[in-house]
């Protein structure tokens, strides 16, 4: 495994709440090692530290303690405005209630996070437009969120989060709020995504949606409990992603082709 | 970052749009507070236009010698409000205006002194007229006009000159006052001539034409009455002289009074300031009770906004998560402030001027439109904007989003 598959790699990191007598640990000495390409589904009981965690892979929330690396620059030492660009670019985030704004149009909530990310408005269009048509959404842009089905506006949220093109694709209970049949659609969807070579981490309830992960973490009191892979590292999808922006095709073969040479190498 | 400002007035814009009526209340509190303000200079203006009009037209030959107060702004506010006529200070008196008319150079001399006085026509008792003492110069300098007689006499003893408002009051009639008496302490005076209707309430004399009667200087002295010399006009031989004219003026009063100097000598456009006139105490007073009314408007704009930002949490919640920093919530929602403000300034603005035009038909105040006063109103309305809707920007901006992400409303 080459250092650059890493993409989060987590030492130590603990979440205290309160003082004295009132303290509680949401993570406690929290290891985590993500590598590009996995689909990481973590469970375990309420209260156990699932959405902190996610929360603290977001950029959303601080550990107490611990270090947090993100493709390998340590985040504490980020000022604020770049964690903001950081999320805008790198992170795309999924809710169990879709959380998107109600008075704004499919289309302009996709576009939302491109924005923040400093895209021109012909570009946020564009790319939008490419993405919604890839979850069959295209005619529903100018629909407002109310107008569409819980199991759609998960679905546009799967949108959004996917339009900069991210590394890391966090789901909160995604499914929690759709009926069996929508949940079916969103979980399709996000193991095309996959399949497409992006990293996902999703917390669920659901054991039965497990199947689709490459990878399933059992959580108890704010540490791992159990840690499953189901799929070898080097069996997981390749990292190519979605592109939408002209790619300099020269250059990325040349990538490629190190990054091949780097893998042949370690094997040996 | 342009690009980022853009969509900050385009959401800033869509927020306001949302809440027409909420938003356009807000924006008529600023646009009350600047439409005051706009009044109020707008008058003001005008008033200095009209009187710098007088001044040129009478040409540009004239110094005029003000009694002047040498004290901070504030207290000639307060003196202005307390003091019932603030010239009871002039230290100027009618020998200064004889020894003025010594001078070369010193094409005429008008003083105006003026006191209250009791009138006693044949039928009608005037308690409390206008009294002024000057010379036959004033209806050079003022350029009056008389519908009937002269503009006083040193031929005829006790001649007198009258308004033309003054003038029905007392003896009934507005066109046939010349030659009729009336007694003044215990004088009696015979009327010489009699004043055309005016057309300036406003003047730079500070002097109502319609409503005041005009006696030879010297004669208040004789009937024993109580006047100030609140003004001394001098008419200079030509126009080149004016400031070495207003030289010898200023040494030749700074001897007169030791040194003591409480009076002002004013040429050319700075005859038409009206520094310490009541105009412009009552117009600081006004202003000030307009900036108040934009201070409560600027109050109802932070007031809207943090309604905003309370109704809008979770809004702040998922656009940060989705990757907007503090900065960019800030300045989404210091643009709504921007907005309002100064969308309440424009119509301000308008108000203002619409008022005035208004007033302008039932008075002789013409609407003064400048730069300056858009300057005023427009800039006043940015840091309104920027002032009132800090608070409420900051606190939006400082929402934790995890916190605001769970807030259901």
């Amino acid at each position: 495994m080459s250092p650059q598959d890493v993409i989060i790699d987590m030492k130590g990191i603990t979440k205290r709440y309160g003082f004295g007598d009132t303290e509680s640990y949401a993570l406690r000495d929290f290891d985590l090692t993500v590598k590009r390409g996995e689909f990481i589904m973590i469970m375990g009981p309420s209260g156990c530290g699932k959405t902190t965690l996610l929360n603290i892979i977001g950029l959303l929330d601080k550990p107490s303690l611990g270090a947090y690396f993100l493709n390998g620059k340590e985040v504490g030492r980020m000022t604020e405005q770049r964690k903001a660009k950081v999320r805008a670019k790198k992170i795309g985030v999924i809710f169990q209630d879709f959380n998107l704004i109600s008075h704004l149009s499919v289309l302009d909530n996709v576009v939302l996070p491109m924005t923040y990310a400093g895209f021109t408005k012909t570009h946020r269009e564009l790319q939008a437009d490419k993405v919604l048509e890839k979850f069959h959404l295209q005619e529903k842009e100018y629909y407002m969120p109310y107008q569409l089905s819980g199991g759609q506006q998960q679905r546009v949220a799967i949108a959004r989060s996917l339009v900069t093109n991210p590394e890391i694709i966090l789901a909160d209970e995604p499914t929690g709020n759709l009926d069996s049949r929508s949940s079916r659609i969103v979980m399709e969807e996000l193991k095309e995504i996959h399949s497409e070579g992006n990293t996902i981490i999703m917390v669920t309830h659901n054991p039965a949606l497990t199947v689709y992960a490459t990878r399933v973490i059992n959580m108890l009191d704010g540490q791992i409990d159990t840690d499953i892979k189901t799929v070898e590292d080097d069996d997981l999808p390749q990292p190519v992603k979605i592109h939408f922006r002209q790619r300099n095709v020269l250059k990325e073969v040349k990538e490629a082709l190190s990054g091949k040479g780097e893998e042949k190498e370690e094997k040996k | 970052m342009a690009l980022l400002l853009r969509t900050h007035y385009r959401l800033a814009r869509e927020s306001i749009r949302k809440n027409r009526t909420r938003s356009f209340l807000t924006c008529l509190g600023i646009a009350v507070g600047v439409a005051s303000i706009i009044l109020i200079m707008s008058l003001m203006g005008s008033i200095n236009n009209v009187i710098s009009a007088q001044v040129k037209s009478m040409g540009a030959d004239l110094i005029v010698i003000r009694p002047a107060q040498h004290v901070d702004a504030v207290e000639s506010v307060i003196d202005g409000l307390t003091a019932s006529n603030r010239y009871m200070t002039s230290n100027l008196t009618l020998t200064d205006a004889e020894v003025i008319a010594g001078l070369d150079s010193v094409a005429g001399v008008a003083p105006i002194a003026a006191g209250v006085a009791t009138l006693r026509a044949e039928e009608r008792t005037i308690p409390t007229a206008n009294v002024i003492g000057t010379s036959t110069e004033l209806a050079r300098v003022q350029n009056l006009k008389l519908s009937n007689g002269i503009f006083l006499s040193d031929k005829v003893e006790n001649s007198a000159v009258i308004g033309k408002a003054l003038s029905l009051e007392l003896f009934g009639t507005g066109t046939e006052a010349v030659g009729k008496t009336f007694a003044m302490g215990e004088e009696k005076f015979i009327v010489v001539g009699l004043l055309e209707e005016t057309e300036d309430p406003i003047n730079f004399n500070n002097v109502d034409f319609d409503n005041s009667v005009f006696v030879r200087a010297d004669y208040l002295k004789r009937i024993g009455l109580n006047y100030q010399v609140q003004q001394i006009d001098v008419r200079a031989e030509n126009t080149g002289a004016l400031s070495k004219l207003s030289e010898e003026i200023g040494d030749l009063l700074n001897s007169a009074k030791n040194g003591d100097k409480n009076y002002e000598i004013l040429y050319g456009d700075l005859i038409s300031h009206p520094a310490g006139s009541m105009f412009m105490v009552v117009s600081s007073m006004l202003t000030v009770v307009a900036g108040v009314s934009l201070i409560v408007g600027g109050i109802g704009v932070m007031n809207i906004l943090l309604v905003s930002v309370a109704e809008r949490t979770r809004e702040i919640g998922i656009r940060k998560a989705v990757g907007a920093s503090s900065m960019n919530i800030l300045m989404q929602f210091l643009f709504e402030a921007m907005i309002l403000s100064v969308g309440g300034g424009l119509l301000g603005l308008i108000l203002g001027y619409v008022i005035a035009f208004l007033i302008s038909i039932v008075t002789p105040f013409a609407p003064f439109i400048s730069w300056q006063i858009l300057g005023v109103s427009v800039g006043t309305s940015v840091v309104i904007g920027i002032l009132f809707g800090m608070y409420p920007a900051i606190k939006a901006a400082r929402k934790n989003p995890i916190e605001s992400l769970r807030y259901y409303r």
